[in-house]
């Protein structure tokens, strides 16, 4: 009771005046907390500070007491030793230094038990029981009794070890080696909660008249809470948590590299600081989360749900459509079996006929914001409105340009089938001689939604239109996955098949081409010696180059040394036996262009041969099928050989 | 005995606790400390914390820079790495806490150990960091040493004073006592840079 007396002494005397009769005093201050929720939000919202602080201070030295938290630690180890002793067990300095380390540990232990549970019982305790408290804070609250509970427990081990080896402490490394996994869980619910419920405290304060506002500011005042916030305590358990590996990294440095300790002191560190980069990698998830949440809500005419777990934002950024009068040219490139790559750029010559909607819709420069998923990718533009916030809570992790734009979708979400950085622009206007270079800011992708649109794309500076190429290329596979049908050929199986027996290529091979042929009727066929056709006319031949020889050598597909540079893609290598359709109509770009279901078949000049009149009559037709199977053409080699590599894959999930 | 810090936890403790303990080196000292100082007339309660640990976990760290008053940046006038990464912590500092205004939050920086002896030390010159400081936006320069107690009153004091005149912009806590929380940022990566 002299404890009593003694608070009320502090409280100050124009208080007095709101304390209410004498019963109540006593009721609250003899009851438990959790018996009495109804009251308890009842002092919060009528702020009645004599009883809730006389509950606190009640609480509290029953905490100090039951824990033997009370009594002050002398400062170091050498303080809390009797010196004849110390002098008797002579401890050469590192053996000292690791003395102390151990009694840093757990004397600063103590002191961050004591500081948690100082912010539970003055902020969180009561502020549980109050039924409106925005739940960030509610949870970060949990969290906080369970790090309590978890940090109590090794307090109790830690003093335990240390007297029970008085004066010198042998390890502390398998203490907190057990504790590392819930240290992980406890810490990483932390993390995730932190920002939100620190949000939620700064708007509060902030705030005159807001009740949990006013509750805390009342909650500051306290003695015990040494003029700190709220805020200030939340931050203990991030600021600990990290001092951990500090301490581990000095524990094992000052062992001698032989001693069986350092080695469990150097394990405990890493496994500590495992935990730590999980609990990072748990929060930044968290965040993307958030922010993709927040995202979804600022896009106009999004139809899909844009929030998918799973879903990360790559890249994003402005991107400028370069108008179609703006033709390009087209690097092509050829990777010989070797893997070296030459380039032969070549101008569009019949850029007029290419006035289709291949590389833009539209003939104004637009600027774009293109938000880049792993799993698709959203061209948007930035509306002029921006959004209005309520509050003045200031948000420190969003996409977009800034917190509040809002966007209007430009086309449906897609996925990638292609990139092409190999944009080429002439260097000199002289017509004979021209010659032409990669375009440093231009470049060229494929996006399809229900077609394959190409987009021509110009960045800003060199380094964005580098890092949108990566990006873009990183995402390729994600984005387009090949069917389950489809034989891996980057699966050990796929390659064993082919180097061990030639039976099972014979096998293997034509089923998978088969089955290319049963589920796109249209778009490939395979004959009899296991060579590929396409539909209307135009027969595919296993390549000699990479493949087997002739049309009667049925077909061992296998990759190159060129194509297996690129693990997980399958390139079909076909031999156009006669390429003028597929050549004229796409030039030596890429085939693409010419698959993006647009009007192609205009583009055509009428001289197609015989054996390739029907396709040419229904080009569009082809394409549109074959749009479905190919995601790309990887390179061309001119007309002469009529090689395509065309990656197999589906845009359609 | 084992690669020494920039010396951030004796800097504080030097000015909280008027002490320099070469004897023991407390791996992380305290938490934060607290100090009343006298600004302009007006007693504020500063909050020192110690960011002692957290560099290699920088995504983590975001919680801890945000909402401060000033950053405080360390480096060994010694040792020249430490002096090069100023930059770096400045700009991610920036990046981390995103304050209101970046180009006017406060910064001081501390080439800290001036006391060591002539013959071995100033790796960093005097007018490398002054150039850095007047670059960066005229950030407040102080050569101090947490040994000898040189200049670590005047730089905290500094310290106080630009805090509160960032503090007063935001106005949080009119009714009480303004509590000013100073970031101890420290400019030294290497993990063992708190051992001072």
């Amino acid at each position: 009771m002299a404890v009593f007396t003694h608070q009320q002494a502090i409280m100050a005397p124009s208080e007095s005046a709101l304390l209410p009769p004498a019963p109540p005093i006593n009721n609250a201050a003899t009851s438990s907390a959790s018996s009495r929720p109804f009251h308890r939000q009842q002092s919060i919202l009528e702020n009645d500070p004599m009883i809730s602080y006389q509950a606190f201070r009640q609480a509290y030295n029953q905490f100090l007491d039951t824990h033997q938290m009370r009594q002050e630690w002398p400062r170091s180890w050498k303080d809390s030793v009797d010196p004849v002793y110390c002098d008797l067990i002579c401890l050469n300095a590192s053996q000292l230094q690791f003395q102390e380390l151990l009694y840093e540990v757990t004397h600063t232990e103590k002191t961050y038990v004591d500081d948690l549970v100082l912010a539970y019982k003055i902020f969180a305790k009561d502020g549980l029981a109050w039924d409106p408290l925005p739940t960030p804070l509610r949870l970060i609250f949990d969290n906080l009794v369970q790090i309590i509970k978890l940090h109590l427990g090794l307090l109790q081990e830690l003093r335990q070890r240390q007297q029970e080896e008085h004066p010198t402490v042998h390890t502390i490394a398998d203490i907190f080696l057990q504790y590392v996994p819930r240290f992980l869980s406890y810490y990483s619910a932390y993390f995730v909660n932190f920002e939100q419920a620190n949000d939620v405290v700064v708007h509060a304060m902030s705030s005159k008249s807001d009740p949990l506002g006013v509750y805390l500011k009342t909650r500051c005042g306290w003695p015990e809470c040494r003029n700190l916030t709220l805020q200030s305590f939340l931050l203990k358990p991030v600021q600990r948590l990290m001092k951990y590996p500090l301490f581990f990294k000095g524990l094992s440095d000052s062992l001698p590299t032989r001693d069986p300790r350092r080695l469990a002191h150097l394990r405990t560190l890493h496994e500590l600081e495992l935990a730590i980069r999980q609990i990072e990698k748990d929060k930044k998830e968290h965040e993307d989360h958030r922010k993709l949440e927040d995202l979804a809500g600022r896009i106009d005419g999004m139809k899909t749900c844009l929030n998918e777990p799973g879903r990360r934002l790559i890249h994003e950024g402005y991107l400028t459509m370069v108008p179609k009068t703006q033709a390009p040219m087209i690097r092509s490139v050829t990777t010989d079996a070797l893997g070296s790559q030459q380039y032969t750029y070549a101008a569009f010559t019949n850029a007029t006929l290419r006035k289709s909607h291949t590389f833009s819709w539209s003939s104004q420069t637009k600027q774009l914001y293109v938000f880049l998923f792993n799993d698709m990718i959203l061209c948007t533009k930035v509306r002029s409105k921006s959004r209005t916030m309520e509050g003045d809570v200031k948000r420190a992790y969003f996409y977009g340009p800034s917190a509040n734009s809002l966007f209007k979708m430009v086309q449906d979400p897609g996925q990638l089938t292609f990139v092409d950085r190999s944009v080429a622009r002439a260097t000199s206007n002289d017509a004979t001689g021209a010659s032409f270079e990669e375009h440093p800011l231009q470049f060229i992708c494929s996006i399809a939604t229900k077609h394959i649109t190409n987009y021509h794309f110009e960045a800003t500076t060199t380094e964005e239109k580098k890092q949108w190429c990566a990006a873009m290329s990183s995402v390729l596979e994600s984005h387009v996955q090949r069917p389950e049908w489809w034989h891996d050929p980057s699966s050990p199986t796929f390659h064993r098949s082919f180097s061990r027996s030639s039976h099972q290529q014979k096998a293997n091979i034509p089923m998978s081409i088969r089955s290319l042929a049963l589920h796109h009727p249209l778009g490939i066929a395979t004959d009899r010696n296991g060579s590929l056709r396409l539909d209307g006319g135009m027969d595919v031949d296993m390549d000699n180059d990479i493949f087997s020889t002739a049309s009667a050598m049925p077909s061992a597909i296998f990759p190159s040394s060129a194509n297996t540079q690129e693990p997980g893609l399958f390139r079909l290598p076909l031999r156009v036996t006669n390429a003028s359709s597929i050549a004229s109509s796409s030039s030596s770009s890429s085939l693409t262009d010419s698959l993006s279901s647009d009007n192609s078949a205009q583009s055509q000049p009428d001289k197609q041969s015989a054996s390739t009149s029907s396709a040419a009559n229904h080009p569009r037709h082809r394409f549109d099928r074959m749009e479905k199977w190919v995601r790309g053409i990887q390179q061309s080699r001119g007309l002469d050989a009529g090689q395509w590599s065309i990656r197999i894959g589906t845009a359609f999930r | 005995m084992r690669d020494s810090g920039v010396g951030k936890t004796s800097l504080m403790n030097q000015y909280v606790n008027k002490k320099f303990s070469s004897a023991y080196k407390a791996t992380i000292g305290a938490d934060f400390l607290t100090k009343e100082v006298m600004v302009d007339d007006k007693l504020v309660t500063m909050q020192i914390w110690d960011t002692a640990g957290q560099e290699r976990f920088q995504s983590l760290g975001v919680a801890f820079y945000r909402g401060a008053d000033c950053c405080v940046l360390v480096y060994d006038v010694n040792n020249n790495k430490s002096y090069e990464s100023l930059g770096q912590w400045h700009d991610e500092f920036l990046v981390q806490a995103s304050p209101r205004d970046p180009d006017n939050f406060p910064f001081v920086v501390l080439g800290n150990k001036v006391d060591v002896d002539e013959s071995k030390r100033m790796q960093v010159s005097q007018k490398r960091a002054m150039a850095f400081c007047q670059a960066k936006g005229n950030i407040p320069y102080f050569e101090t040493s947490a040994k000898e107690a040189i200049n670590v009153e005047q730089a905290f004091q500094t310290i106080a004073k630009n805090a509160l005149q960032q503090e007063t912009d935001v106005e949080l806590y009119s009714d009480f006592n303004d509590p000013i929380r100073i970031d101890n940022d420290h400019s030294n990566k290497d993990f063992n840079g708190c051992a001072c």
